[in-house]
């Protein structure tokens, strides 16, 4: 009905200049292309600590947000505290080998290197969503990159 | 560049091809923000949904199992991902990180939304949308946002049958038109729309 095309037409312009996407949303955007990684296993969230009802009532105060990732035999572990308006991320890789870790986040990445437990922590991690890498050193098992999750 | 199709561009993005990712991203904000939109997340929580719905496709790329259908996959993630967010935002404790943030992703207009809007008809398209009951405002949001004229994606976003998405989105214009009219037919107070006019040089 070409009333009712004019009329949505009318409301896309109205939309459109009231509440668009930001400019500056579509640049990050635009530029997370940077993340894509080739070469590396997809570490899916399999739990998360905020979401559970009892441990988030009882974590309302400081403590830390536990997220778990598996990829294949490689389960990932981070430990999310906020620290002076950002974060710290403490993470061990199970099963454990010397690897390097990148935190990527909204403001850059943060590039650490594990203990020989696969322990590692990393800091100051910006909020919004992070992701981690990991690389490991004896360069036969496949790298693993967790799924972006907010932080 | 401008012959291909979403899933050529799609296919094109995963191989690294910037131009290729720009063109997805232009051609789908609307819709992604409409989603964001509708589940009524505003400021660091919109920002986080827009943002960690392309960063899902980032890594996604090349497991989309039916790429010319991409609407419908950043309707539904976007949708997760606004849907996590709320699920959390129990437990979120304000911070200054989220507070610097929100500036750039509250409504455009910190005044009225109208001094953006150049003809007196959009003024009266606004008014009217936003008196209609939010259900309506998002169903013609998400429909005048996607290209697909089946709506399959807005369907999924709004969990109604793919069947009822045109026959709702009829309602939904004459209801808007009515109020459109009803304003006509009421109020003839102009001088709020002469206020306007004087604001327009904005933009």
């Amino acid at each position: 009905m070409a009333d009712d095309d004019r009329l949505v037409d009318r409301l896309r312009e109205v939309i459109d200049a009231t509440d668009p996407p930001p400019q500056r949303l579509i640049d990050v955007a635009k530029a997370s292309l940077a993340w894509r990684t080739v070469d590396a296993e997809l570490a899916e969230l399999i739990s998360d600590s905020s979401t559970e009802p009892a441990l988030a009532v009882r974590s309302a105060g400081e403590a830390p947000r536990l997220l778990t990732f598996t990829a294949g035999d490689t389960v990932v572990v981070l430990e999310v505290t906020r620290e002076a308006g950002a974060h710290r991320v403490m993470g061990q890789i199970v099963a454990p080998g010397a690897a390097t870790v990148e935190v990527r986040h909204s403001d850059g990445v943060v590039s650490v290197t594990t203990d020989p437990d696969g322990r590692f922590r990393a800091a100051p991690v910006a909020g919004g969503p992070i992701s981690v890498s990991c690389r490991f050193d004896d360069g036969v098992r496949p790298a693993v990159v967790t799924s972006w999750v907010s932080i | 560049m401008a012959d291909l199709s979403v899933s050529e561009l799609v296919e094109a993005a995963s191989r690294g091809d910037q131009l290729a990712w720009d063109r997805l991203v232009d051609d789908h904000a609307s819709l992604v923000w409409a989603v964001v939109r509708s589940h009524r997340l505003h400021g660091g929580d919109a920002e986080d949904a827009f943002q960690s719905t392309w960063l899902r496709l980032v890594e996604n790329l090349e497991r989309l199992v039916h790429p010319e259908r991409l609407a419908a996959w950043l309707v539904t993630t976007a949708k997760r991902e606004c849907l996590r967010l709320l699920r959390r935002g129990g437990t979120e404790l304000p911070d200054v990180h989220i507070a610097d943030r929100a500036d750039d992703a509250a409504p455009a207009a910190p005044g009225p939304a109208e001094a953006f809007l150049a003809h007196e008809e959009q003024v009266e398209v606004l008014r009217a949308y936003q008196r209609l009951e939010p259900r309506c405002q998002d169903l013609l949001r998400l429909t005048v946002a996607v290209a697909d004229p089946r709506y399959a994606d807005v369907a999924a976003e709004l969990d109604m049958p793919v069947g009822s998405v045109g026959p709702t989105r009829q309602r939904c214009l004459q209801h808007l038109r009515r109020l459109m009219r009803d304003h006509e037919d009421g109020a003839t107070d102009d001088s709020s729309t002469a206020d306007v006019h004087r604001r327009t040089g904005r933009r």
